[in-house]
């Protein structure tokens, strides 16, 4: 119930902000205009097709022994075959559905953890902010790898959850971060004075003013996140600590490789190859987007 | 000078709460691994008395604030980690197998710090002072890709073409002696370089727009002179605060390449005592890369207020 | 005084446009203007209107995509437009300085005081003795009436003043005596109070080293202060030229008297202020008539089709418009 209606109240602040629209037309009118755009969001959106389509493509069981052991790639199988004679082209694209599915869940618990955390930390101001921006701080100064690691060397198992858990409590303080910083701004500005003086809740007002001053740098950042997190979640795997076999991941694919480098090279070459050109993708998307939104917008994380 | 002095002051007391965290987090690991947490750290087929001994020495029957307690007393007046429980270091101290790894990561990141700075930091300039021509566009590729390359595939493919089918370098650093350290070095080095170059162009190209940069021009002064002592100094500013995260992402970057090179440091033992449930070497390799992590953002502000006369004051 | 010395830069015909992705902006179209020796000129405009470009263009640091595509500038007879880069940086700061707006902006954050001075005076005065070159920067900040210049020496920009900081840019352009000093805005973003400071300053300063100087302003009053001769700008262009009493007096192109009747003179209530009606014309679009007819209450219909040219109505005072077709054709005063 109250979740319905906060978003309505997004929209509204949306229609409440004049000349809106036309910002908006703009910016796709600009986005259209901008190459790393176009590329990214190119690359992204095959990457998400080949995702969602990996069940009902014509590809042979990521899983199951397939062929003989080390089979360069030919006609047949386009990527080879691995150790274990399963076809390396089946699973690399079994392996952007779990990369994806891990890193855009991750990502968006990481938001949600950020945003909450920057908004009651900005607006409330006082004790409050002072205990959670110390908190974000802490998050922020260590690497989000390291804490995923330590995180995922923790949890037994080495579920799918238990790596989307481990990066989303690594990577929120960025989020965060962000979040705070424009609150705080938006906190002084006229208008949030003035619709408290009409009587708006707090909560309300984070919601239609903070929150969709911020949309613009989120979608930035939340971009270069799931290329971040794309990038922690192989790494991981490549360390035995993230997705395990016989789930097909690109991180433990690139590892088996590594052991193989010289009978069969083709066995980290094409998964890592797929996997720069997906991070890449969302890197270029958000660095776009970025100077598409707002040009001064740099500095944070990379 | 004592403005200096109580702004390091005052930063090394910052650095306490953050290293706080990092126990309570590393200790966590330990607190939260199974049912009896004494399984983790007592050797396989320990007596029921061995057992006993160590539940009194680690004080599991303890509130967990008191077990936290006793976890950081240890810690800083005895520096005890514990002891291995892996099979092939039995009750070695964790504190000897890290000090025996720890040269091996230092000299690493150090050989990969140069490399980034020096290929990140002249390469960033080049590409600012030839902003928009075809030369900038082919750094800004450059550093696209480097920076979306994930280390342990960079690693691979350096691997491929310096070793397996060149034979110019020896494929794995198990030796650590000085040729095997070029790889994992390189590898460590130009991911990070990518990151230099982006931040070092975008900040000179900033400063280049700066009044103050007309204002110098405006007195006469050769282009070299405005451009390497004014906007260089100011364009060095950015980059030198994230030397910290920079330090972090090497810390981070190192576990990883080290295991793709088999670089017998820090990174390579905690994958190793992980893989092996060896859980006290896996809290003491933390701690001690999350101390890395913290050092690495001090040195930074306190370079940074070395170099920015402004940040005194604040 | 009156404007019968020696010329001391003469420019001709200047044209800077900029090159933009969306088309090419002329940010000066056609600019000529005279200044003497031993006079102060100031140059009024709105924002935008081409005053500081010019400035930038005199000592051609016109900003990238920026590019000075027509005209001349002499300075003493010498022709600015040919000089190589090398030979140019010898007259930047040396015969031609520069004020600028904001003093915080304008100074190196990161060096202090002494070394920024220190640097352009040993550049301009050969001198690399090190006590000799503090004597001199020393020498510097006194002139420009700093109490303290030991202490200042050792300061770094962010540490003093905006009132300082100014002082501190006018003993950097004053530091080698040049001949011509061009002050933008120089006292814009400084308070009220610090304001008249620095005007008194530059105007003793200038008069004591007997060198000209161009002030570029848009407040009316810094002008009737400080300038003997008032040149006003827009859009690009010059529409009028006159010493500041005469222009005070009697101004001729509707766009002065608008500016004009805005300025409140002493003592006086204004009930309502005058508002100049209109936008300025885009820039982008090259346009054949005068650039001040969409808000012009006298525009008539050769107003949109021919370009005023300059007309000398009064010995010294020429105005650019069409209301004043007499004498005809361009005279050097």
């Amino acid at each position: 119930m109250r979740r319905r209606k906060t978003l309505s109240d997004i929209l509204a602040g949306w229609r409440m902000s004049e000349g809106a629209k036309e910002a908006i037309k703009d910016i796709i009118d600009r986005s259209r205009r901008n190459t790393m755009v176009a590329v990214g969001a190119t690359i992204i959106i095959v990457m998400f097709s080949l995702a969602l389509l990996a069940p009902v493509l014509p590809i042979s069981d990521p899983e199951e022994y397939v062929d003989e052991s080390f089979q360069p790639p030919s006609d047949n199988r386009w990527f080879g075959t691995d150790e274990l004679g399963r076809d390396v082209f089946s699973r690399v694209i079994w392996g952007t559905r779990i990369s994806l599915q891990v890193a855009v869940l991750a990502i968006f618990f990481s938001l949600l953890i950020g945003i909450m955390m920057g908004l009651m930390a900005g607006y409330f101001g006082g004790k409050t902010d002072y205990l959670i921006a110390g908190t974000i701080d802490l998050f922020w100064t260590f690497p989000p790898f390291l804490l995923a690691l330590a995180f995922a060397a923790t949890v037994a198992g080495g579920s799918l959850t238990a790596v989307i858990i481990a990066i989303s409590i690594s990577y929120w303080a960025g989020f965060a971060r962000l979040m705070r910083g424009q609150a705080l701004s938006v906190r002084e500005r006229q208008f949030v004075e003035a619709s408290r003086a009409l009587g708006a809740s707090n909560i309300r007002i984070m919601f239609t003013h903070v929150f969709p001053n911020c949309l613009a740098p989120l979608i930035v950042w939340a971009s270069i996140g799931v290329a971040d997190a794309i990038t922690i979640e192989s790494s991981l795997s490549f360390l035995g600590v993230g997705t395990q076999p016989p789930t097909p991941s690109w991180g433990y694919m690139l590892f088996r490789g590594l052991a193989n480098l010289q009978e069969a090279p083709w066995m980290s070459t094409f998964p890592g190859v797929v996997l720069l050109i997906t991070v890449l993708g969302f890197n270029l998307l958000g660095d776009g987007m970025r100077d598409v939104l707002d040009p001064r917008m740099k500095g944070m994380r990379r | 000078m004592a403005d200096l002095l109580s702004y390091i002051v005052r930063k090394l007391l910052l650095a306490i709460p953050v290293i706080l965290l990092a126990t309570l987090i590393v200790f966590l690991i330990l607190y939260l691994y199974g049912a009896d947490p004494i399984t983790a750290v007592a050797p396989p087929h320990a007596s029921a008395e061995d057992l006993e001994a160590l539940r009194d020495k680690y004080g599991f029957d303890e509130p967990f604030p008191i077990q936290y307690g006793k976890f950081l007393k240890r810690l800083v007046f005895d520096q005890d980690l514990g002891t291995s429980v892996a099979r092939g270091t039995l009750n070695t101290d964790v504190s000897y197998l890290i000090e025996q790894k720890l040269p091996k990561t230092l000299q690493l990141m150090a050989i990969g710090l140069t490399i980034s700075y020096s290929i990140g930091i002249p390469l960033g300039i080049y590409a600012a002072l030839r902003q928009d021509t075809l030369k900038d566009r082919g750094v800004m590729v450059f550093t696209l890709v480097g920076y979306a390359m994930p280390s342990f595939w960079l690693g691979i493919l350096l691997m491929m073409a310096l070793a397996v089918y060149t034979n110019i370098l020896p494929i794995g650093g198990t030796v650590g002696g000085l040729e095997n350290i070029i790889l994992p070095a390189l590898t460590l080095g130009l991911g990070n370089a990518a990151l230099t170059t982006r931040m070092m162009r975008s900040s000179m190209l900033e400063v280049k727009r700066q009044d103050y940069i007309t204002q110098l021009r405006s007195r006469g002064l050769p282009e070299r002179e405005v451009i390497f002592k004014h906007a260089l100094r100011n364009a060095l500013l950015p980059v030198i605060t994230v030397i910290g995260l920079d330090i972090g992402w090497f810390v981070a970057g190192a576990v990883v390449v080290e295991t793709v090179f088999s670089w017998p440091g820090i990174g390579m033992l905690v994958i190793n005592s992980i893989a092996n449930a060896d859980f006290p070497t896996v809290q003491g390799c933390i701690l001690v890369l999350a101390l890395f992590v913290v050092l690495g953002n001090l040195v930074a502000d306190i370079l940074y207020a070395f170099v920015d006369p402004r940040v005194r004051l604040g | 005084m009156i404007a019968a010395g020696k010329p001391l830069l003469e420019i001709r015909g200047l044209r800077t446009q900029f090159f933009l992705h969306e088309g090419t902006v002329t940010a000066l179209d056609g600019i000529d203007l005279t200044i003497y020796e031993n006079e102060s000129l100031g140059i009024v405009g709105e924002t935008g209107c081409g005053k500081s470009m010019t400035a930038f263009s005199v000592l051609r640091l016109v900003p990238h995509p920026g590019k000075i595509t027509d005209g001349s500038i002499k300075f003493k007879g010498l022709e600015l437009m040919n000089l190589t880069e090398e030979q140019m940086r010898g007259i930047r700061g040396r015969r031609i300085s520069m004020i600028f707006q904001d003093p915080s902006s304008s100074l190196d954050p990161v060096f202090n005081i002494g070394s920024q001075l220190g640097e352009v005076i040993s550049l301009h005065q050969n001198i690399y003795d090190k006590d000799a070159l503090k004597k001199k920067t020393i020498e510097a900040l006194k002139l420009v009436r700093i109490a303290a210049p030991e202490s200042v020496l050792r300061q770094y920009p962010h540490e003093l003043s905006g009132g300082m900081k100014q002082r501190i840019m006018i003993a950097l352009a004053l530091s080698c005596n040049p001949s011509l000093l061009i002050a933008d805005e120089p006292t814009t973003a400084l308070d009220v109070t610090i304001q008249a400071q620095i005007l008194n300053l530059l105007k003793e300063v200038i008069r004591e080293a007997g060198s000209s100087m161009i002030l570029i302003t848009h407040n009316l009053g810094v002008v009737a202060e400080t300038c003997d001769r008032v040149c006003i700008m827009y859009a690009g262009r010059i529409v009028e030229i006159a010493e500041t009493f005469e222009l005070f007096g009697n101004p001729l192109h509707p766009y002065a008297k608008g500016l004009l009747m805005a300025f409140p003179k002493l003592g006086e209530q204004k009930e309502e202020l005058a508002v100049v009606r209109g936008t300025v014309p885009n820039l982008m679009e090259p346009f054949p008539g005068c650039p001040f007819v969409d808000r012009c209450d006298y525009a008539t219909n050769v107003c949109e089709r021919v370009r005023p040219t300059m007309v000398e109505v009064e010995p010294g005072h020429m105005v650019a418009c069409h209301l004043y077709p007499k004498g005809g054709g361009w005279q050097d005063g």
